[in-house]
């Protein structure tokens, strides 16, 4: 039972009782408080109206001594109830007196209810009227529990009165509310209480039934999406589980129990670090954990976590806090867990790939980079490092064959080498490909310096050891450097130590090994020195060219002029202008230069053409295989273009080997320059590994025969012709350019000896320092206008064959 | 709530109670008295005459009921006695009654002249007495 607080109908009695007793003992003593006025002015009328009555009747004079006839004149006041006592008084004295049989008279009475009458006519004489307002007080009296009876009466019949009435209007309505909302508290239930009046509690129903049906129908949405939610996370293809503070699993989706291989019951309730791997679980249990019970959220976390099979997945670990969440305490965490695993194994190949050569697969120079850095000692400080050393080897001779036999070939031979390499350098050392022919092996432990030195002289003598091609042998070799390990070098240094000791052994002859000490004066830096020269000389104007005629072997006129390069710097450290351009090639800066020659020849040989007079003179000029590309081409049309009237008499010379490298390539590159009005030589013929289908197919006009064929052409026979092999590889080669409509030029010609020999082989044109050596352009151009005049004069063997390029 | 309800009728009570002047009923006795020993002296037979100066007829006014209402005017009092003329008709006379030492006399009677009183009574001038 509700106390009285808490009942509405108590409370709305305790109300109406109140105002009832107040409002009607208002009324009713307003009420009677007026009837007892009435009463008490009637009273007063009466005795009043009563008194004069009496004292007009009264006999005045002869009577007033018969006391008798005066108490019968005064016997019907005394009569009234409301009289106690009634006499005549006769100068203050009485002389009559008749009063109530319990009252002794009006002088015993209270002056307050004794009323004076003079009699009339007869001024000595008063009447005395003693009186009672008894029947007032009875009247009070009487009246009060009159008012107390009607109102209890009045307050019971209207309390049960009103009672029914707000319990019918009120009351059972509101229970009725009151238990739809307990059944909805306790069972989810929607009810309707159904109340159909139109006052304002049937409005409150009304509106409460509304609410329950919205109610009803959000909780059926509600219903709808929480169903889809729990789709969605049991569906949805990510590891998605939910933990509270202390880590232990809550709910984990279908596809998360799939993919570790716990069922429900294995999963829920478990500490998740209980199924990560020991590092994954300190970074959990301190970081992760940590983190997200301070608020943070947590992004992509690498975890490494167990399958129930044992196996183990990579996966990124992603949580927040729930939002509902109010405390640290009671904090429930949301997470899903990224699997990664394919991703870092393919991380894992990439690294190993990024590290490794593929055609070796030998460590490249990044993996080399990553067995120095372990090298340097957990510490990081070189003085920590195992003592160790390095060999630099560059295989040597490798450039010719690849430029000859193509990439393939040449990767056979890398694998080759490579082979001999890890055999040689055994187990205990780290062999890497870190260049196109370059290695390097890291001996570490021990007598390293020793064994450095003892396992370069194997490797020395193991890569001399010809490789089979096609059944033919090929050579090569390995210079070394050696450099060792001292706490005042970084790994880098002592790599770039050995590389400078290997260009010792490589400009101390070949195959061999250098090892570099401190005493060693910068060897290597002789080539930084070198390209230095390059890019000094193309930007200070070191570079020229000079000219050397190209003769009719019958007129001996001047056909053409060869143009070559020739750096004017004493002491530059270039052993002929081979060097230069293996140096620009190496160095990069060889198109640079390629640029240059070709703008200055053409320069120089329009002041040539000028101050000779000879207009009909043809220019040939050096290409390296590295020009020939596309940016090329169209250099030449722009020259061609500029100088109209060197179309056909442009000729671009390139060796044989740079002319069947990318032989498909450079084939169109040719054709194109050949279109434009160049015209193609293949230059120093015979010294490379081209065969005469090559030339057959390649877009050119001429073949200019390597001066060593010239140079060993045996003695005279006996019919003064020229005898031996070359002899007879130069009469072919004539017939074979006349039939294929090549003209066909001989180098190197240094004795008229050399003129007559090539005379009688048929071939037509020639060059070399019998006619002149090559010249700075005045002096060629004052050359070839003596010559033009008169037949070619002989200048005796000089014996200098090192004319270069 | 209760409480307050409480109050308010305790309050209202208080001011019924207070509302109306008082008299002792002695004094009622007395006043009443006085009124009845006027009408018995001025009375010829049991039957007050009374002349209307307007018409110069006599009336004869026979007592009907002495009203028990008292006004108050000041010290003075108004009572009011119901008289009848020979055709029935009530005719009421007020009078006008001052203390004189411990006796009451009337000094003034209006016969049938209501309107000024009940205009002094609307002024607040004459007050009933309970």
């Amino acid at each position: 039972m509700p106390g009285i607080h808490q009942s509405v109908v108590a409370r709305f009695l305790v109300m109406f009782l109140a105002v009832f007793a107040i409002a009607s003992a208002t009324v009713m003593e307003l009420g009677s408080r007026q009837r007892i006025a009435d009463a008490t002015g009637e009273l007063g009328a009466r005795i009043g109206t009563l008194a004069a009555a009496v004292a007009a009747s009264l006999p005045v004079g002869t009577q007033l001594g018969d006391t008798a006839s005066f108490r019968r004149s005064l016997a019907p006041l005394v009569a009234d109830a409301a009289v106690q006592c009634v006499d005549i008084l006769e100068n203050n004295e009485t002389l009559a007196a008749l009063s109530h049989p319990r009252r002794l008279g009006c002088d015993v009475m209270n002056p307050e209810s004794v009323v004076t009458i003079a009699l009339p006519r007869s001024g000595a004489f008063l009447l005395r009227v003693g009186f009672s307002a008894a029947e007032i007080r009875q009247m009070r009296i009487d009246m009060r529990f009159d008012i107390l009876a009607v109102m209890a009466l009045g307050a019971l019949i209207s309390a049960v009165a009103a009672t029914v009435a707000f319990r019918r209007t009120v009351g059972q309505p509101v229970e009725q509310i009151i238990r739809a909302i307990s059944t909805y508290m306790e069972t989810g239930e929607n009810t309707r209480v159904g109340v159909s009046s139109h006052d304002e509690i049937g409005m409150l129903a009304a509106t409460f039934d509304d609410m329950q049906t919205r109610l009803q129908d959000e909780r059926r949405k509600t219903l709808a999406a929480l169903e889809q939610v729990q789709g969605l996370y049991n569906c949805t293809p990510a590891l998605l589980f939910t933990m509270d503070g202390s880590g232990t699993v809550l709910t984990a989706s279908e596809h998360w129990r799939a993919e570790t291989g716990y069922d429900q019951d294995e999963a829920i309730g478990r500490r998740l670090d209980t199924l990560l791997s020991p590092d994954s679980r300190v970074r959990f249990r301190a970081s992760i954990l940590a983190d997200l019970l301070a608020g943070e959220a947590v992004h992509e976390t690498p975890l490494q976590i167990w399958r129930k099979d044992g196996s183990e997945i990579d996966v990124l670990l992603s949580a927040v806090r729930e939002p509902a969440s109010d405390s640290a305490a009671d904090a429930h965490f949301v997470c899903v867990m990224a699997d990664v695993s394919l991703l870092r194994s393919a991380e894992r190949d990439l690294k190993a790939l990024a590290i490794t050569d593929a055609l070796t697969g030998l460590p490249n120079r990044l993996g080399l980079n990553q067995a120095l850095e372990t090298l340097r000692g957990h510490g990081g400080s070189t003085a920590a490092a195992a003592p160790y050393a390095i060999l630099f080897i560059d295989l040597d001779n490798f450039k010719p064959i690849n430029d000859s036999f193509g990439h393939p070939v040449g990767d056979r031979v890398l694998l080759e080498c490579a082979n001999r390499l890890r055999y040689t350098a055994g187990p205990g050392a780290t062999l890497a490909r870190i260049g196109g022919d370059e290695f390097a092996v890291i001996v570490h432990g021990g007598d390293h310096a020793t064994a450095a030195s003892e396992l370069a002289d194997r490797i020395v003598e193991i890569v001399s050891r010809p490789v089979l091609l096609n059944g033919e042998a090929a050579h090569l070799g390995a210079s070394i450097g050696i450099a060792l390990a001292n706490e005042h070098r970084t790994p880098e240094e002592v790599l770039r130590l050995a590389d400078q000791a290997m260009y010792e052994a490589k400009s101390a002859g070949k195959s061999r090994y250098v090892v570099f000490d401190d005493g060693t004066p910068h060897p290597v830096n002789a080539r930084n020195h070198q390209v230095k020269v390059i890019n000094d000389g193309l930007a200070n104007g070191w570079f020229e060219m000079y000219f050397q005629p190209i003769m009719d072997l019958r007129t001996l006129r001047p056909l053409a002029v060869e143009a070559l390069l020739r750096l004017k710097r004493e002491g530059a450290g270039f052993n002929g202008v081979e060097e230069i351009i293996r140096i620009a090639e190496e160095s990069g800066q060889m198109v640079q230069l390629g640029r240059w020659v070709l703008a200055s020849s053409i320069a120089l040989f329009r002041d040539l053409e000028a101050q000779c007079g000879c207009r009909d003179l043809s220019l040939n000029v050096n290409i390296s295989s590295q020009q020939l590309t596309e940016s090329f081409v169209h250099e030449v049309k722009k020259c061609l273009r500029a100088n109209p009237d060197l179309v056909g008499r442009l000729v671009l010379e390139i060796t044989e080997t740079a002319a069947i490298r990318r032989f498909d390539v450079v084939e169109t590159l040719l054709a194109d320059m050949r279109q434009a009005g160049a015209r193609i030589a293949i230059d120093d013929f015979g010294t490379g590994y081209s065969s005469l289908s090559y030339i057959a197919r390649l877009p050119i006009d001429a073949i200019k025969l390597d001066r060593t064929f010239v140079a060993e052409i045996a003695g005279d026979g006996s019919d003064g012709q020229p005898l031996g092999k070359n002899a007879a590889l130069i009469r072919s080669m004539g017939v074979l350019s006349r039939e294929l409509g090549l003209e066909l030029v001989a180098e190197g010609l240094e004795s008229p000896d050399d003129i007559s020999a090539m005379h009688a082989l048929d071939v037509p044109r020639g060059q070399g320092y019998v006619f002149t050596p090559p010249l700075p352009a005045e002096a060629a151009a004052r050359w070839l206008r003596h010559a033009t005049g008169r037949k070619a004069e002989t200048t005796g063997k000089s014996g200098r064959k090192a004319a270069g390029r | 709530m209760i409480r307050k309800t409480l109050l308010a009728a305790a309050l209202a009570l208080a001011t019924c109670s207070a509302s109306a002047a008082n008299i002792t009923l002695q004094d009622k006795i007395a006043l009443q008295a006085t009124m009845a020993a006027y009408i018995e002296s001025h009375s010829v037979g049991g039957i007050v005459p009374h002349v209307r100066l307007d018409t110069g007829e006599t009336v004869n006014l026979s007592p009907a009921k002495a009203h028990p209402m008292i006004l108050q005017m000041g010290d003075q009092y108004v009572l009011c006695t119901d008289f009848r003329d020979p055709h029935g008709n009530f005719v009421n006379i007020d009078f006008y009654v001052a203390r004189r030492g411990g006796e009451f006399v009337v000094f003034q009677t209006e016969v049938d002249n209501r309107g000024p009183l009940k205009a002094l009574v609307q002024d607040g001038k004459v007050q009933m007495l309970d």
